[in-house]
C-alpha cells in the first residue's frame, strides 16, 4: 500500500491535470444533458431508464478515448519499463491506471445525478430502477476500463488501443443479436457475453446476482489479462 | 426470488462466490510474469495462464447463474410474476421452449419480454427466448409468426401459439402445452340450468321495484338471460375441451367427462338422472353441483347429497353484516376454510344464497367445509321453483330462521361412495348454495372467477395449477411550466458543462 498509494495519486494526476478528461466529461454532460431534457419535455416520464441506455452507449465510445493511452502511451515513450523496473509491483501498476481511470468515469456517471435530483425535485420518480441503473453504470464502465487497460497494455500505438477496444466493446455490446444466427449450443454462450443482455436488467430495475457476477468476473479478467500483458516487456 | 425476499441460500452462495473469485484474482495476482524457461516453454508458461484464467472466469460465471437472486427494485414489481406464476415455473418436470415474438415499440411487448425472461431464469428447464421480429424477421418467418407479440410453446413434440401480452396466458398455455391428456368438463342441460353457450351479459331480473339477484330470478322457471358461457370460455383458455350433457336422452354421464358441472338447475331430476349421477360419483367422478335458491332435489338426489354430508334447505341466507352493495342477500364473504381451492381468493360474493346444513356423511367420505357467512346472518324462507309446489316442500328441511348465527355455504367432499367399486378411483364433488356467483353477470367481479376456476381445477385433480396476476407499470409523469423548463435546461445542459471545463480551465491555468 506504500508504494501503491503514490502510484494512484500519479496516474490521478496524470488524467485530472490534462484537459482530455474535462474535455470528455463536458461532452457527455452535453449529449447526456440535451437527451435528458429533450425526452423529458417530450414524454414528460420521471424515468431515467433510456439515459442510462444512452449513456451505456456513449461510454463505449469515450472510454476508449480514457484508457488507450494508459499503458501505451508509456510504452511508446519508454516510460513503462522505467516504471516496470522501479521497486513497485505490476498488479500495483495495473490497478492504479484501473482505479485512476474509474475516478474519471465515476465522476463523469455521478454528475448525471443531476438528471435525479430534477425528476426528484419536480416528481415523484420509481427510484429503485434508478438506483440499480447507476449500479449498471458503474459495473459497465469497470468492464469497459477492465477492457481497454488491457488492450492498451497490448500495444504501443494509442489510436490502434481505442479503436480495438471501441470494435471489441461494441461486439461484447450487441453479440446477442447474432445468437439466432447460431447453433443452439453457441446461441447460449454468444447471449452469456452479451454486455447489452447483462445491462438491461440493471437499467430497467431488474437485478441479478449473475449480471453482477459476470461484470465483476470480466472486470477480474480483464485486469488479470493486462497484468499478464506486461509480461511483454 | 422476490425483493424482500431473498432466500439466505443464494445469498450465501454469493458471498461465498466473491469470496472465491477475489481470493483466486489475487492468488493469480502472484503468479510470476517473467520465469526463468526458455523462450519456447515461457510463451507456453503463458498461455497456459492466460488460458486457466478464461476457463475460471467461465466456470465462475456458470456457477453464479446456477444460483441466481432476482431483486425486483421496481415500485410496482413489474418483474416480478406472482409468486403462483413462479409456482408454475418451479415445478416444471419437463422442458419447455418459448420463443416470445414482441413488439420493441410497445411498451406492453417490452414488458411481458422482460416478466417471461424473469421466469426462464426461474427454473433451466423453461428456456425462454424472447424475440424483435423487426431485428430477427428470418427467425419469426421460420415460425410462421407474422404478428407481435406472440408466444410459441414447444414441449415434447408439441407446439403452442398463443397471442397476448398478459403472463396469465403464458402461465396457462405452459400448463396447456404439457398437458398430455385432454381433460374435458362437462355442463349438465336439461333442467333450465345457465346454459353454458350463452355469453349475455346481464343476466340479473329487472323489475318495477328494482333489479334483483336472488329470490326474485330463482321464481322464473325460464330466465333467457342467464348463462354460464364465460366460465366455459375460461375453462377452454386453460386449454380443457367441454361438452354438454343431457342426462335425460342418455342412461349415464359420459366417460369422458372429468367434471360434470351442474349450474343453477331449475326443474327437478327424474330418478333415473339422479342414479345415473350416483353412478358416475361411485366410479370416480367429479361433480360441481351449483344448486340455487329454491330448487327441489328428487328424493334420490337428496340421498346422494346427503351421503355427501350436506342437505339443501328451502332459504335465502341474510347477512347483514357481510354483504355486497347494500343488499344484505348478496352475501360476501372474505374468510375461508383452509383448503386447496380457497389458498389464494380474496373477497367473493353470492347474489342469494342458500345455506347447506351439514349431516353426516356416508363413511368413507371426508367432507371440507369451504365457507360460510358471517357470525350476524340469518335465514329466511324461499318459494321452491320447478315442479315441486309449494306444498310439496313443506318437507325440505330448514334451519332455524330465528337463529343468528354462521351459515354453510359451500363444501367439497372426497372419498368412496357405498356401492363402489373397492378398485374404483375415489370422487370429488364441490356444492355450493348458489349458481349466480359463477354466472356470466359475476363470474368477472371481484375473486369470484378465481374461485369457481379453483373449484374446477381441484375437482380435476388439477388443483396445483395456477393463475398469475397481471400487473401494469404506470410510468410516473411530470407536468412542468415554460419556466421550469428554462430552468432545467439551463441548469443539465448549460451550467453542468460549463462548470466542468470551468474546473479544466482553471486546473490548466494553475498548472500553467
Amino acid at each position: 500500500m506504500r508504494n501503491f498509494l503514490p502510484l494512484l495519486g500519479k496516474e490521478l494526476r496524470a488524467l485530472f491535470y490534462s484537459p482530455i478528461a474535462y474535455i470528455i466529461i463536458a461532452v457527455f454532460l452535453l449529449l447526456m444533458g440535451y437527451s435528458f431534457t429533450l425526452t423529458l419535455f417530450l414524454n414528460k416520464f420521471a424515468t431515467l431508464i433510456h439515459i442510462f441506455f444512452q449513456s451505456a452507449g456513449l461510454l463505449l465510445l469515450l472510454i476508449p478515448i480514457i484508457t488507450m493511452r494508459l499503458f501505451a502511451e508509456e510504452r511508446k515513450a519508454g516510460t513503462l519499463e522505467l516504471l516496470l523496473t522501479a521497486p513497485v509491483r505490476e498488479s500495483h501498476v495495473v490497478l492504479a491506471k484501473y482505479l485512476a481511470s474509474m475516478a474519471v468515469v465515476l465522476a463523469m456517471i455521478a454528475l448525471t445525478g443531476a438528471y435525479g435530483i430534477v425528476l426528484g425535485m419536480f416528481g415523484s420518480p420509481d427510484w429503485g430502477p434508478i438506483y440499480s441503473g447507476y449500479v449498471g453504470l458503474v459495473l459497465l464502465a469497470s468492464t469497459l476500463v477492465a477492457l481497454g487497460l488491457t488492450i492498451s497494455a497490448l500495444t504501443s500505438n494509442q489510436v490502434a488501443a481505442a479503436i480495438v477496444t471501441i470494435g471489441i466493446s461494441f461486439l461484447m455490446w450487441t453479440i446477442d443479436t447474432l445468437a439466432a444466427m447460431m447453433p443452439e449450443g453457441l446461441e447460449r454462450v454468444l447471449i452469456s457475453l452479451s454486455l447489452l443482455a447483462h445491462f438491461t436488467p440493471f437499467a430497467t430495475g431488474a437485478m441479478y446476482t449473475s449480471d453482477l457476477g459476470f461484470f465483476v468476473s470480466t472486470t477480474l479478467l480483464a485486469l488479470f489479462l493486462a497484468m499478464r500483458a506486461l509480461a511483454r516487456r | 426470488m422476490e425483493h424482500g425476499d431473498i432466500e439466505l441460500a443464494p445469498l450465501l452462495w454469493f458471498l461465498g462466490w466473491a469470496f472465491a473469485v477475489g481470493a483466486l484474482f489475487f492468488a493469480g495476482l502472484r503468479l510470476p510474469l517473467q520465469t526463468r524457461f526458455t523462450s519456447v516453454k515461457s510463451l507456453f508458461y503463458n498461455i497456459g495462464v492466460v488460458a486457466a484464467a478464461l476457463v475460471v472466469a467461465a466456470l465462475a460465471t456458470t456457477a453464479i447463474i446456477l444460483h441466481d437472486i432476482h431483486i425486483d427494485l421496481t415500485r410496482e414489481k413489474i418483474f416480478t410474476p406472482s409468486s403462483q406464476a413462479m409456482a408454475v415455473v418451479d415445478q416444471l418436470q419437463r422442458p419447455v421452449r418459448l420463443t416470445y415474438f414482441y413488439h420493441g415499440q410497445d411498451p406492453e411487448g417490452r414488458r411481458i419480454k422482460d416478466v417471461l425472461e424473469v421466469m426462464g431464469r426461474r427454473n433451466s428447464r423453461l428456456e425462454v427466448r424472447t424475440v424483435d421480429p423487426d431485428r430477427e424477421p428470418s427467425l419469426a418467418l421460420s415460425y410462421g409468426v407474422r404478428m407481435s407479440n406472440v408466444g410459441i410453446l414447444e414441449a415434447e413434440g408439441r407446439k403452442l401459439l398463443i397471442q397476448t401480452t398478459d403472463e396469465r396466458d403464458i402461465a396457462i398455455g405452459i400448463q396447456r402445452v404439457l398437458r398430455e391428456k385432454v381433460i374435458t368438463a362437462c355442463f349438465l342441460e336439461g333442467h333450465n340450468e345457465f346454459p353454458m353457450d350463452n355469453f349475455e351479459f346481464h343476466t340479473h331480473v329487472e323489475g318495477i321495484a328494482g333489479h334483483s339477484h336472488g329470490d326474485a330470478s330463482s321464481k322464473l322457471i325460464q330466465t333467457a338471460g342467464h348463462g354460464i358461457g364465460r366460465l366455459r370460455r375460461a375453462l377452454e383458455a386453460q386449454g380443457y375441451e367441454t361438452r354438454k350433457v343431457i342426462l335425460a336422452t342418455s342412461p349415464s354421464v359420459p366417460e369422458i367427462c372429468q367434471v360434470l358441472i351442474v349450474a343453477n338447475p331449475r326443474t327437478t331430476f327424474l330418478p333415473a338422472e339422479s342414479a345415473a349421477l350416483e353412478a358416475y360419483l361411485q366410479s370416480g367422478g367429479s361433480l360441481f353441483a351449483m344448486f340455487d335458491l329454491g330448487f327441489v332435489p328428487e328424493p334420490r338426489l337428496a340421498a346422494l347429497i346427503e351421503k355427501l354430508g350436506v342437505r339443501l334447505a328451502q332459504e335465502a341466507v341474510v347477512d347483514p353484516l357481510s354483504h355486497y352493495s347494500t343488499d344484505a342477500e348478496m352475501v360476501a364473504v372474505t374468510v375461508y376454510d383452509q383448503n386447496p381451492m380457497t389458498a389464494n381468493v380474496s373477497m367473493t360474493f353470492y347474489p342469494g344464497i342458500r345455506p347447506l346444513i351439514p349431516v353426516q356423511p356416508k363413511q368413507g367420505i371426508r367432507v371440507a367445509p369451504l365457507f360460510s357467512s358471517s357470525r350476524d346472518s340469518y335465514t329466511r324462507p324461499v318459494q321452491p321453483v320447478g315442479v315441486r309446489e309449494a306444498g310439496e316442500s313443506s318437507s325440505a328441511p330448514r334451519s332455524r330462521t330465528d337463529e343468528v348465527g354462521p351459515r354453510l355455504l359451500a363444501v367439497a367432499a372426497e372419498g368412496q361412495l357405498p356401492g363402489a367399486a373397492s378398485e374404483s378411483p375415489r370422487f370429488r364433488a364441490v356444492i355450493v348454495g348458489d349458481g349466480d356467483f359463477a354466472s356470466n353477470s359475476f363470474l368477472p367481479y371481484l375473486s369470484n372467477g378465481d374461485l369457481a376456476m379453483a373449484m374446477v381445477r381441484w375437482l380435476v385433480r388439477e388443483e396445483r395449477s395456477t393463475a398469475v396476476a397481471n400487473r401494469i407499470p404506470v410510468p410516473p409523469m411530470i407536468l412542468l411550466s415554460s419556466a421550469q423548463m428554462k430552468a432545467i435546461f439551463l441548469l443539465v445542459e448549460v451550467l453542468l458543462p460549463l462548470s466542468v471545463i470551468a474546473l479544466g480551465v482553471m486546473v490548466w491555468w494553475r498548472r500553467r
